[in-house]
């Protein structure tokens, strides 16, 4: 391993702050793999669903997991960044 | 007998440190390896901020796991009474369940004998106290350094140095007390020497409250043939009967399921004793044919006493392991809870501020229990029995007229169900924070606010009721059926509220709460159209008008705080986990774009719709 690597893992060791960035993306992860599995079972919910006022809520309720989603990756992404600029 | 107890002691020590240098020696020895014990806690403590808990939740969840846990989180931090006291702060705070306490603490008697092994196999072997003086260095250095982790390094690092360093000097002690005087003249034969011995390491034990200090002298002692191996068993199985004292006075300031489990410990300590005590003779024999098979010299009785104390705690957890079940059933019948009045705190006690975790823990579930007492008050508010709630019941059976709860007094019943244990929760709160730990994202400030909205919620009930009760009454058909309405609208919420709560495991399902707003803020269009043509149609007077409008921004305030609070009390998951749903949840202005969104897809579609029809036409 080269020395600047070697220095840049001695740092990831010793920054608490960006071990705990990792463990927070870590947990956004987490979080967003059960809302991806969550939007899947409202979308089966929806292609079964027959009434319209219940379509019209379970659409609403994707959209907002899809949001919540898009927020979790978002965050992830910005986790990301903040390494490879310290980097 | 307090008073005199302590001095006591320090003249009688100075008396000894006069006549004996070697004893003085020794008892230094003792002093700095107690120090090095608290030193080493005090590091593992700085790592129990999260790692401790998820590490817990996911290695409990079966005995084995527990076994286990127990086993290695003993063999790596050293100390049995630790492990002890975490598992009775963690139970108390319902962090984990007895059974699982029980293995942990099983498995935390095994974790014990590695001490032995250590000391026995590579103590007395190697000059130790060469390593103890860089370590101790090393540790002070890293001591004054910001990250927590680091410090707790430092404190991990001296631990261990002092550790070493009394080790070395309780074998010098020894060497040169050897020289002088044979304690090994004082031994007791037979059985009679067996009970001495076991009480005298009993004792010691208690004193030092640490039975691997206990252990270490024994072997230090044994090594410098100032007693008998007889006798260094029988004070190895006195040292594990007395370690079960430092879980008793841990326990004392735990609830009734800290007690059982220290009660089990006892249990445990006492039956291996016996067991140990009876067949001492034949476990001997089984030792010597271990010790020659693994290759221990035959005069080697250091490492044939750690042989001794892993054998006789490995047959402790063989014979009581089946039983904890029964065990479980028998304490649960033998040491029985107080019965809690609601208003009185359930989890709230001293052990659970020892650790950030259970202290936040304790907290979150003592509010839960709060949040019983509110959901009553707000349901009875709304004249709504909350029975119907709990059961989850279809809403047109819950506002039913003919099942309309008796009118109540709020704050009657704020005084009587809520005040006393919501005093006490912010005073256990003031008391953590001024621990100052480092409890994991702010859990404490944010537990707080949850606090805070649930109150506000039920002051907000409160003021509704008032013009709830006379106009759910009135005559004007249009006026009751609005005050239904915002009955309708907040009794959807807390049933919702009680199925997040009964599926909280799930982050999905905690981040679906911010749907009950989606929804609430939609329902609030609907009832400005029709409060609108209401007045404009003069089916309601304009008091009738107005006092609707503040009726509902309240209703608006209950619901608002009610859900800020669930996302707060009701996720199970852990700390980081409740933190990664929180800055995942929608806020206001996300939520308004939101719904904008939605609607504007819904009308493109419908005018798509449209256009296309017009088309096909």
């Amino acid at each position: 391993m080269k020395v600047k690597k070697l220095i840049a893992k001695a740092h990831e060791i010793f920054d608490g702050e960006h071990r705990a960035r990792k463990t927070k993306k870590k947990h956004i992860e987490k979080v967003v793999k059960k809302l991806r599995s969550y939007e899947k079972k409202l979308t089966a919910m929806l292609d079964s669903e027959t009434e319209q006022a219940e379509i019209e809520k379970l659409e609403r309720k994707i959209a907002l997991v899809h949001d919540q989603r898009k927020h979790g990756l978002a965050l992830m992404q910005e986790f990301s960044r903040k390494k490879k600029t310290e980097v | 007998m307090r008073k005199i107890l302590l001095p006591t002691i320090f003249a009688l020590l100075a008396y000894g440190f006069w006549l004996s240098p070697n004893f003085k020696e020794i008892a230094s020895g003792v002093a700095i390896f107690l120090f090095g014990m608290l030193s080493l806690e005090e590091g593992f403590k700085a790592f129990t901020g999260g790692v401790l808990e998820n590490w817990l939740r996911r290695s409990t969840n079966s005995l084995s796991k527990s076994l286990c846990f127990g086993f290695f989180s003993t063999s790596v931090m050293q100390s049995s009474s630790l492990v002890s006291v975490i598992a009775i702060s963690f139970l108390s705070a319902g962090l984990i369940s007895l059974s699982a306490g029980i293995g942990i603490i099983f498995g935390a008697n095994l974790g014990t004998t590695t001490g032995a092994w250590l000391v026995a196999g590579f103590g007395l072997k190697v000059n130790i106290s060469a390593y103890a003086m860089p370590m101790i260095v090393f540790g002070v250095i890293l001591l004054f350094q910001k990250s927590k982790e680091l410090r707790g390094i430092g404190y991990v690092l001296t631990g261990l140095g002092f550790l070493f360093l009394g080790i070395h000097y309780m074998k010098e002690g020894f060497e040169a007390f050897s020289g002088s005087i044979d304690l090994k003249a004082h031994a007791v034969e037979g059985y009679a020497g067996i009970f001495l011995f076991v009480l005298i390491g009993l004792v010691a034990t208690v004193v030092m409250q640490s039975s691997h200090a206990t252990l270490v002298l024994i072997i230090t002692a044994l090594a410098a043939n100032q007693i008998t191996y007889e006798n260094a068993l029988a004070l190895a199985i006195g040292a594990n009967v007395g370690t079960t004292v430092t879980a008793i006075l841990g326990a004392m300031s735990a609830n009734v399921e800290g007690r059982r489990l220290a009660v089990a410990h006892l249990v445990f300590n006492l039956v291996t004793a016996a067991i140990a005590i009876s067949l001492i003779y034949q476990l001997t024999n089984i030792v010597d044919v271990i010790s020659q098979n693994i290759g221990i010299a035959e005069q080697n009785y250091m490492l044939k006493l750690a042989v001794f104390h892993t054998i006789f705690n490995t047959i402790g957890i063989i014979v009581m392991t089946p039983f904890i079940v029964p065990l479980v059933g028998v304490l649960e019948k033998v040491v029985k809870p107080i019965n809690f009045l609601a208003t009185q705190s359930k989890y709230l006690k001293e052990s659970a501020l020892d650790y950030p975790e259970t202290a936040v823990a304790a907290i979150r579930n003592e509010m839960l229990r709060l949040y019983d007492q509110a959901l009553d008050i707000i349901a009875l508010g709304l004249r709504i029995k909350p029975t119907k709630i709990r059961a989850q019941s279809p809403i047109d059976e819950v506002v039913a007229r003919a099942d309309f709860a008796p009118r109540v007094d709020i704050d009657e019943l704020y005084r009587e169900s809520i005040k006393d244990l919501y005093s006490m929760i912010v005073d256990f709160g003031s008391k953590a924070q001024a621990r100052n730990y480092e409890v994991p994202n702010g859990e404490l400030f944010v537990l707080r606010t949850a606090g805070k909205y649930m109150i506000e919620a039920i002051k907000d009930t409160k003021h509704l009721q008032k013009n709830l009760n006379q106009y759910l009454d009135a005559e004007n058909q249009r006026i009751q059926e609005q005050y239904n309405t915002i009955r309708i609208k907040l009794v959807s919420l807390l049933v919702a509220l009680e199925r997040v709560r009964s599926d909280s495991d799930d982050s999905a399902i905690i981040l679906s709460l911010d749907h009950l707003k989606i929804e609430a803020h939609e329902q609030d269009k609907q009832f400005d159209e029709v409060l609108d043509k209401l007045i404009r149609e003069h089916k309601i007077t304009p008091q009738m008008a107005t006092s609707l409008m503040n009726d509902k921004s309240y209703a608006d305030n209950i619901a608002d705080k009610l859900i800020a609070m669930a996302r707060v009390l009701f996720s199970t998951g852990d700390s980081m986990t409740r933190a990664a749903e929180r800055s995942m949840s929608m806020g206001e202005y996300e939520l308004g774009a939101a719904v904008e969104d939605f609607e504007g897809s819904v009308r493109t579609e419908k005018s798509n719709a449209t256009s296309n029809q017009g088309g096909k036409e």
